[in-house]
């Protein structure tokens, strides 16, 4: 299999891409883990539901035709249920493919060559150490939220949301309308800080849409008589085999987490929502350079003005280049894909600039706005280092706990990075990859050696990004 | 006086436990690693204790017959210091002895395990020749297809993740001291002995040296730089290769799993992974012009279906488990394939430990390398292993 | 209890019927074992190395928490599959619970 540009990533930001590199003529494939088109965002119910509501509300509204004009996109070769484990380099070919893109796919391995390629793999819900959060019942707020627009299903009976992201405003009122129950939603943050927004103005006005939405979902949480506290934090989830009771904690002025003065919650679901970590393993397997931001995803992917990182004929758009949301996501894919016509020679430099000014433009904006609510949203480290006990797993693959991993840099003074502490002690050689505990594992190396998370470095990307069958790469489909 | 007695350049396995024999002997020690520890060949190897000759050391089986006897008598050693090295460490390594097969699937390969016993028998080595059946007795989870097998009953593995740290405590409590982001810059001799330059890279303190009695060039991919600091050529070449992990299942494999006609190595670890290779090559990755070990290896898809294929045909249950992670590493071999061990001639107080099988033997050549360097003789011979045998090469340096 | 959206907007695909740790189970068309799963009371997707119990977090295929044994309908083999990503279908069997290691992958468990 052949093509001129392979996106990875069929969500706002590969959907816009698609459509503009097809629109300067690079063949195109998309692949995509999940079904259908639209990314995490603007997730459809299955083709076999009748959903007269899906993706209603203004929000989404962009998103609507943007799924639309792409399930109509015949020039595409789309590609669903498709696992991409990994990105080689091509050498030697004979015409100039660059890329050898190595996919799982209804039960084989196979390979799609490119000349280029969009690594647009977007985003996924921030996993936070604290005692419980292995427990069944406690989930990603996002996955909560997949359960209803995806599927049409209220995953719990009692639910509780504890996080930093204004996110589970949204999530605890989609499930409200569809007749779940909230028992309660709890900000880390102090309500003073929630109102940081209405003091930048210049950045705030344009998105008054997405503030307002939140808003409204505040209020109708409110009417609906569902608690929303600010200043409060999930200490433990507690049960036997099943999430039965949450602990949620005040956090005191000095950001201290009261474990005094808990209150428990019975609930069967708790949606945690204190923000998301960007999908950059496939880049960083090609050797992409990536730099560090808490707050905005973790390894986030360099890249210059058209979009292309330090690997020549790779481009990124998206989540993976700091979380931004799908506004941010759809421009940086059509910016991108003007890149892509540039370096393909499809398009002149001076065509392509005229064409790029719109999307920068609204990139400056929206980019502003989407630095500021990462800002809000980020809870501090401090918070995470206190939930962080020593009986909660770093790692839940490998069931490393928090106190053996620190045990573990007790005993080893010399280690400082962060491959050294996974090969030290096992935390990143699961199932997961290490997406779900390189974070704190960064953070908490950082922390206690004094260094900063760019000393520390990242998990060497490995193939094959997602566990493969043995039997799919023996019996390759080429 | 000299800063230091000996100083350790590299902190792989054989550098920590050469610093920590050697600082247990008596010795004032520095180690000087320019990453962290273990994250060298020493750390990404597969963790085999292989003590039959192997797959790539057969292929000129008649050419260094007489080498390859007394690395046989190497495996005597290393056999008898794996016995003894968690009490010597005083943790538990991970390492299970529960023999190795070395597999034959046709009738030539059944020949050449024939060659190999009669050099290992004659050599000591406890070793046996099975037929398929007698294979599969032992191991019921070999494939059909399996004519005979050389099982060596103490064969097995240990954990590569762990040992070299080990030994580096080890070797702090011992007195030593070990130093990492110490990027050594510049060997040059001192008096009688050596001067060391090395950069902090993580501090950025600038350029520091230390004199020292010895240097021992332990530094992996590396020494041919450190010895050219010195002003002398190390025959020493970076190779990069393949390991596969699967994900964990309940006790399967516990055996070594070798090869005798194809690149195989299989063993199952003692967390449940199985580990998958067997010398199958990457990539190494270019830097203007030139070899880089600072970036990891670039996958070969041929290889990891060439040796997952490798391990599927002899372990059936293999093509049913999940491929969890593929990893590349970078190690040095000479043109024989054998290690270098011992002081060069023409640079009297520079030793080299190097090349060839540095997991398996590593903890014997740190003991055999800190008596070398303490008492100028060794308890059992290094000579054929010694740089001399590339002694041309330095005859215009030094 | 879970509950599945059906209202006069909303309308779920076409009744289907799967095997889940041997007991017949309704579900419609377009949906999750995820969603079957939950909608069954069933919380223990899977059990660690250590036994502990494990169930959906993310849902989009990412964290590998929701992993269960899954035998499509016709003669393939029994494997793990992510269950927030495996669509159901007629005749699917799925058994959950199973210790990740025990099982090992797919086509082992056949001989």
């Amino acid at each position: 299999m052949k093509t001129d540009l392979a996106i990875i990533g069929a969500g706002p930001a590969g959907m816009s891409a698609a459509r503009v590199a097809s629109d300067h003529g690079l063949t195109v494939t998309v692949l995509d883990e999940q079904a259908a088109p639209g990314g995490q965002i603007y997730r459809q119910p299955p083709a076999e539901f009748t959903v007269g509501n899906a993706l209603e509300g203004r929000a989404y509204r962009a998103g609507r035709e943007m799924v639309r004009a792409a399930t109509g996109d015949d020039r595409v070769d789309w590609r669903f249920n498709t696992s991409v484990c990994g990105i080689l380099r091509q050498h030697g070919a004979e015409d100039d493919s660059r890329f050898r893109i190595l996919l799982d796919r209804a039960g084989a391995c196979s390979e799609l060559v490119a000349r280029q390629v969009l690594v647009a793999p977007g985003c996924y819900d921030m996993p936070v150490v604290f005692r419980g959060w292995n427990l069944p019942g406690v989930m990603a707020a996002g996955g909560i939220q997949a359960f209803i627009k995806g599927q049409q299903f209220v995953a719990g009976e009692r639910i509780v949301f504890s996080g930093s992201h204004p996110l589970q405003l949204i999530v605890a009122d989609q499930l409200v309308q569809a007749g779940g129950q909230v028992g309660g939603v709890y900000f880390a943050q102090r309500p003073v800080r929630a109102l940081a927004p209405l003091r930048r103005p210049a950045a705030t006005l344009p998105h008054l849409g997405k503030l307002f939405q939140a808003a409204a979902a505040l209020g109708r949480l409110k009417a609906a008589g569902v608690p929303v506290k600010f200043g409060h934090t999930v200490l433990e989830a507690t049960g036997t085999d099943r999430l039965e009771q949450v602990r949620i904690a005040p956090i005191g002025g000095d950001g201290e987490v009261r474990r005094d003065r808990t209150q428990a919650i019975d609930c069967d679901r708790l949606g945690i929502c204190f923000g998301f970590l960007v999908n950059s393993e496939l880049v960083r397997q090609v050797g992409a350079d990536c730099g560090w931001s808490d707050r905005r995803g973790g390894w986030i992917a360099r890249h210059d003005e058209w979009m292309q990182t330090t690997v020549p004929g790779m481009f990124v758009a998206g989540e993976i280049t700091g979380m931004a949301g799908g506004e941010v996501a759809a421009e940086e894919g059509g910016l991108a894909a003007l890149g892509c016509a540039l370096e393909a020679g499809r398009i002149d430099r001076g065509r392509a600039a005229e064409q790029a000014r719109a999307y920068r433009q609204r990139l400056r904006r929206a980019n502003r706005f989407a630095r500021m609510l990462c800002d809000l949203a980020w809870p501090g480290s401090a918070l995470f280092e206190q939930l962080q006990v020593d009986d909660a797993n770093l790692c839940k693959c490998e069931e490393v706990t928090a106190g053996a991993f620190r045990r573990m840099l007790d005993e080893h003074p010399h280690v400082t990075t962060a491959s050294a502490a996974k090969l030290l002690s096992r935390a990143g050689m699961g199932y997961c990859q290490g997406r779900y505990c390189h974070f704190a594992l960064t953070r908490t190396l950082a922390g206690l050696r004094g260094i900063p998370a760019e000393q520390v470095g990242r998990f060497t990307a490995r193939f094959p990004a997602r566990p493969v069958p043995v039997a799919h790469v023996v019996d390759r489909q080429d | 006086m000299a800063d230091y007695d000996v100083t350790v350049i590299g902190g792989g396995l054989i550098g920590c436990a050469s610093a920590c024999y050697l600082a247990r002997g008596g010795a004032r020690v520095a180690l000087l690693e320019r990453g962290q520890i273990n994250q060298g060949a020493s750390g990404q190897n597969a963790g085999s204790l292989h003590f039959q000759l192997e797959y790539r050391l057969i292929r000129d089986i008649d050419r260094y017959r007489r080498e390859l006897e007394f690395y046989v008598g190497m495996s005597r050693h290393a056999i008898m210091m794996w016995e003894g090295l968690d009490e010597d460490l005083g943790i538990d390594t991970q390492t299970g002895m529960h023999g190795g097969l070395m597999v034959a699937e046709t009738p030539e390969q059944v020949e050449v395990l024939k060659r190999k016993l009669e050099i290992e028998q004659s050599q000591g080595l406890e070793i046996e020749l099975l037929d398929g059946d007698g294979a599969r007795r032992i191991a019921p989870y070999l494939a059909p297809g399996i004519l005979a097998a050389l099982h060596c009953p103490k064969e097995g593995h240990s954990n590569p993740r762990l040992l070299a740290p080990a030994f580096a405590r080890r070797a702090v409590d011992a007195g030593a001291r070990v130093e990492t982001h110490a990027a050594v810059t510049g060997v040059s001799r001192s008096g009688s002995g050596w001067r060391v330059s090395y950069e902090n890279a993580a501090a950025s303190e600038g350029v520091s040296s230390i004199t020292t009695g010895a240097v021992l060039n332990a530094a992996g991919i590396w020494a041919v730089r450190v010895a050219a600091m010195a002003n002398l050529h190390l025959p020493l070449f970076p190779v990069a290769l393949t390991m596969n992990a699967t994900e964990k299942v309940d006790p399967l494999v516990p055996h070594l799993v070798q090869h005798v006609g194809r690149r195989l190595s299989l063993k199952q670890t003692d967390d449940g992974n199985l580990l998958i290779g067997g010398g199958w090559p990457s990539r190494m990755q270019q830097s203007a012009g030139q070899w880089t070990g600072s970036a990891p290896p670039e996958l070969r898809m041929d290889s990891v279906v060439g040796n997952l294929r490798a391990g599927a045909d002899v372990v059936p249950q293999v093509a049913g488990l999940r491929l969890l992670r593929v990893w590349t590493g970078t190690t040095a071999i000479t043109p024989d394939e054998l290690p270098v061990l011992g002081e060069v001639p023409q640079a009297p107080g520079f030793f080299v430990a190097a090349g060839g099988s540095g997991f398996t033997n590593g903890p014997t050549y740190a003991r055999l390398m800190s008596e070398l360097i303490l008492n100028g003789s060794s308890s059992h011979p290094l000579d054929p292993f010694s740089p001399a045998r590339f002694g041309g090469l330095n005859a215009f340096m030094g | 209890m879970t509950r599945r959206i059906e209202n006069d907007d909303t309308r779920r695909g076409a009744a289907l019927t799967l095997n889940v740790d041997g007991q017949a189970v309704a579900a419609h068309a377009g949906e999750t074992v995820a969603t079957v799963l939950l909608a069954q009371g069933i919380t223990a997707f899977n059990r660690t190395g250590s036994g502990q119990p494990r169930g959906p977090w993310c849902n989009m295929g990412t964290c590998y928490e929701c992993q269960v044994r899954v035998r499509e309908p016709g003669s393939g083999p029994e494997r793990w599959r992510r269950a927030c990503l495996c669509r159901v279908s007629e005749g699917m069997s799925v058994r959950t619970g199973v210790r990740l290691q025990s099982a090992g992958g797919g086509d082992a468990d056949e001989n």
